[in-house]
């Protein structure tokens, strides 16, 4: 492997005495750079000295930690010449510290050491005693590492082991900790993939524990090892049980059960088929559109994207539709929010006759939400019911939504709502852009917020680039350029920025007709930040058109180079030196 | 030139220079500063800002509603620093801005702007987590003294951080002040950067225990004097963001929203175009999102 370079200007020596620096600031900077520490002495020195260094590190602040951890798990294995096993005691240290995040990574890494050792029976030596270890350790958080080793390495070892390790899970499912059941069952997932190694009836043993454990985070995993043991012959083999125990968790008291089980509905559809899903599951869903609580309700409506292609569309023209009504009017904007990002993935399902009787009314009870967010959530989804209905029918209910929206008094929502627009320029075409669409772009332009004028002048830019310079000019441009005689400097620079940002789209006859008089007059505006921008406007036309644009640009840059103001002189005299 | 663009650059995105860049920056600074006269005349158009105290995000904000440096003109009212968490970061970049466009931006000196308050409210810890020793709190507080201590908008509009002084009556007065020290504990620099105006008659005694209150009369005699319009000033916190007062002849600005990031007021910014036309333009705390990721670990465990 390649040597690092060393690019923190300081010596080698220095960065590993700071190591030990009593200033956090400092160890961190070091350990940052580890790898810079080892490739520089070299593997050996690094396997003989710096790794057991390191070990003292341990006892160190979180903040440190984090970082040693993330640092170890770059290249180390190349750094210690390919010996994976000299780093494994680092990690194993690293499982037993407060920080989940650390306890993770360095488990992890633990894992990934033991594909890169060839030896199998070493690999079923290590992994055992660090398992054992950890399981014996005091520090119950320790266990963590536990949870997540043992699946990894469980069909590399002896039958012996095997049950060995069977039987610290069945211990860990039952610890009198919550907190290492939960880890135990959020990892059960990974080892059900094992099956039939793991048989059934211990499949079944800690399943039936956890469901009955009264902490309702232990309860909720039973999701995913659900969800993973569908994927093997286990569920041919326990389809009642899979099944069954589904319907319990969706059924389940805590909200909070309800709602993982919610967010998984499209991967249990994809484990159980779309005729399970439908048998089993579907109502369910329908039912958890009308929960109680609206964190339900929102879930489920989120879900309505991906859980719709699991439906037979009758279903959803006379059971899930029928139930949207509701949720429309929903006093949680954060549900009706949830129903606007995903109500027209149904579109396409439906067909255009049904899009047109049963989603374009919620459609465009959506769109004139009180909230603005519902609104803008559901132009981001648009192209899904233009492309069924046709997006002229569309406009023109759309338009009052967007005049709406361009007064919000928001700011980001109205500049949100100007990129909406070139979505229909592009979809449409210029009839779009009647009167009333083009007096919102200007008013935009002339927004109090200097971000929104921002966007709208890109936006004009992309309408441009759609629709053409002849249009724009006829149009648009004219009325921007009236801007010059603005009262208020900062709109009068906004003639400016939009020259700035169309450059590449200007024919060097529009701008020597109509460009070069704009500047010329501006660059006598009494107010220094307009010549300025003259200065920046005149030089990037010079440089990106060249030609016949160049010397009326320099002229212009001549006069400016005398200015009173010393900005605009030291911009003009530079941009004249670089052309 | 170029040194100056890469540390706005890199103000811009939140990280703060290293110890040599900020000393060669805050020598820059002094020699800029050291010229401005205690009444630094500011033409129109100009954008007043009040307190920023620190709110870095919040700044960024700001120069979204009201347009960047340099292209909008901008004068700051002082208090910078102290109470936000990214002091050091925002007080680099206004001073960034003015060495690179001193034309363009104007800074007065707020209590705050202080070795005193500092070491109480949060700017000296600040320096000292961010860089490991006092150093740079060091230098930046030498260049606070530099800082001018008012401004005259085209002869119009008197703008300074606090109130007025009873040590105070004619303009001149403050033009003979020695300004290059530390804020005195009382005497007129001490009041123009510490009082408050209040529904009162004459002069009374400041609860902050620096400065003075003074009332309409007192501030429509100052006015008539000196010909002024009226009074822009900072220091107090307004809910709406800014406030007026006696006749629309003394105005407060306040440039920090959902102050200590707890007391959901709105802040705002004036504009003045180039008829000296006044628009107060309102705007919020930026979101979760916009602040970015500030270090966190994550939840314990045993929350759940």
């Amino acid at each position: 492997m390649p040597k690092i370079e060393n690019t923190t200007g300081m010596p080698i020596n220095l960065i590993i005495d700071e190591l030990k620096s009593d200033d956090i600031r400092k160890r961190i900077h070091s350990v940052k750079h580890l790898d810079l520490i080892a490739s520089t002495i070299g593997p050996d020195r690094t396997k003989n000295e710096l790794i057991p260094f390191i070990q003292e590190l341990l006892d160190d602040d979180d903040e440190v930690l984090i970082e040693l951890v993330d640092s170890l798990s770059r290249n180390f294995v190349e750094l210690v010449g390919g010996q994976a096993q000299v780093l494994l005691p680092t990690f194993e240290a690293l499982c037993r510290v407060e920080d989940a995040s650390v306890r993770e990574k360095a488990a992890n890494q633990i894992k990934k050491c033991l594909t890169q050792l060839p030896d199998q029976k070493k690999v079923e030596e290590l992994s055992i005693g660090i398992i054992k270890r950890l399981n014996d350790s005091d520090y119950y958080m320790a266990k963590n590492a536990v949870a997540i080793l043992i699946p990894a390495i469980f069909n590399q070892v002896s039958q012996n082991n095997q049950n060995d390790l069977i039987n610290i899970i069945l211990k860990l499912s039952q610890d009198q900790i919550p907190q290492v059941r939960k880890f135990t069952s959020m990892y059960f997932q990974d080892l059900v993939k094992h099956f039939p190694l793991i048989n059934e009836t211990f499949i079944q043993n800690i399943l039936n524990s956890f469901i009955k454990d009264e902490q309702d985070f232990i309860r909720m995993y039973i999701v995913d090892a659900l969800i993973q043991s569908s994927k093997t012959p286990f569920f041919q083999k326990q389809q009642n049980f899979i099944l069954n125990m589904f319907k319990q968790l969706a059924e389940d008291q805590s909200w909070r059960v309800r709602f993982y089980f919610c967010d998984k509905l499209a991967e249990i559809g994809e484990a159980v088929t779309k005729d399970g899903y439908r048998k089993n599951f579907q109502n369910y869903h329908l039912k958890f559109l009308q929960d109680a609580e609206p964190e339900m309700k929102s879930i489920a409506a989120l879900k309505i994207e991906r859980v719709s292609g699991l439906m037979d569309p009758e279903d959803i023209l006379n059971k899930l539709i029928p139930l949207l009504k509701t949720i429309q009017s929903d006093t949680n904007a954060f549900v009706r929010n949830a129903l606007a990002s995903s109500v027209l993935a149904l579109c396409p399902i439906i067909g255009k006759k049904n899009t047109s009787e049963q989603i374009l009314p919620i459609f465009l009870t959506l769109l004139k939400d009180q909230d603005s967010e519902v609104r803008i959530t559901l132009f981001k989804k648009l192209s899904l019911i233009t492309n069924v209905l046709g997006v002229d029918s569309l406009s023109q209910s759309v338009i009052p939504a967007l005049t709406e929206l361009a007064q919000d008094k928001n700011w980001r929502i109205r500049a949100s709502t100007i990129e909406v627009l070139s979505f229909f320029a592009r979809a449409i075409g210029p009839e779009f852009l009647s009167d009333k669409v083009l007096k919102l772009l200007l008013d935009w332009m002339g927004d109090k917020v200097s971000s929104v004028r921002q966007t709208a002048i890109q936006q004009t830019a992309q309408l441009i680039s759609i629709l053409g310079l002849a249009w724009a000019d006829k149009n648009l441009l004219t009325k921007i350029w009236a801007f010059q005689s603005i009262q208020n400097y900062l709109h009068r620079l906004t003639v400016l920025f939009t020259i700035n940002q169309i450059t590449s789209q200007l024919t060097n006859d529009y701008i020597l007709k109509t460009i070069v008089p704009i500047l010329q007059a501006m660059a006598k505006d009494s107010v220094a930040n307009i010549r300025s921008n003259v200065c920046r406007t005149s030089i990037q036309l010079a440089k990106e058109k060249g030609g016949n644009i160049a010397d009326p640009m320099k002229k212009i840059l001549q006069t400016l180079s005398d200015d009173q103001d010393a900005e605009v002189k030291y911009q003009a005299k530079s941009a004249l030196e670089s052309l | 030139m170029s040194d100056l663009d890469q540390w706005i650059a890199k103000l811009k995105n939140c990280q703060f220079l290293t110890e040599q860049e900020v000393i060669s920056l805050c020598t820059k600074a002094k020699e800029i500063l050291i010229s401005e006269s205690n009444v630094e005349i500011v033409h129109t158009p100009v954008t007043v800002c009040g307190d920023i105290h620190g709110q870095f995000h919040d700044l960024i904000e700001l120069f979204k509603v009201g347009g960047d440096c340099p292209d909008t003109n901008y004068l700051f009212l002082g208090d910078l620093v102290d109470r936000g968490f990214n002091s050091v970061e925002t007080f680099l970049l206004l001073l960034a801005f003015k060495v690179r466009f001193p034309d363009r931006i104007t800074i007065i000196r707020g209590n705050h702007e202080s070795r005193q308050t500092t070491q109480v409210y949060g700017f000296y810890d600040e320096c000292q987590r961010k860089y490991g020793s006092a150093n740079i709190w060091r230098h930046c507080t030498d260049v606070f003294d530099y800082l001018t201590i008012s401004a005259v908008i085209e002869n119009r509009v008197f703008c300074v951080h606090g109130g007025l002084s009873p040590n105070i009556v004619e303009i001149d007065d403050v033009k003979s002040l020695d300004r290059k020290q530390e804020v005195p504990h009382e005497g007129a620099m001490c009041d123009l950067l510490w009082s408050d105006p209040e529904d009162i008659i004459g002069w009374g005694v400041s609860p902050r225990g620096a400065g003075y209150i003074f009332g309409g009369d007192i501030t429509k005699e100052f006015n008539r004097t000196n010909n002024y319009d009226f009074i822009c000033r900072a220091h107090q916190l307004v809910l709406e963001g800014y406030k007026t007062m006696f006749d629309d002849q003394l105005i407060t600005v306040w440039s920090a929203p959902n102050y200590c990031y707890r007391v959901g007021n709105q802040a705002s910014i004036l504009e003045l175009d180039d008829n000296l036309e006044k628009k107060f333009k309102i705007f919020l705390a930026a979101n979760v999102e916009q602040r970015g990721l500030i270090g966190r670990h994550p939840v314990p465990d045993y929350f759940l």
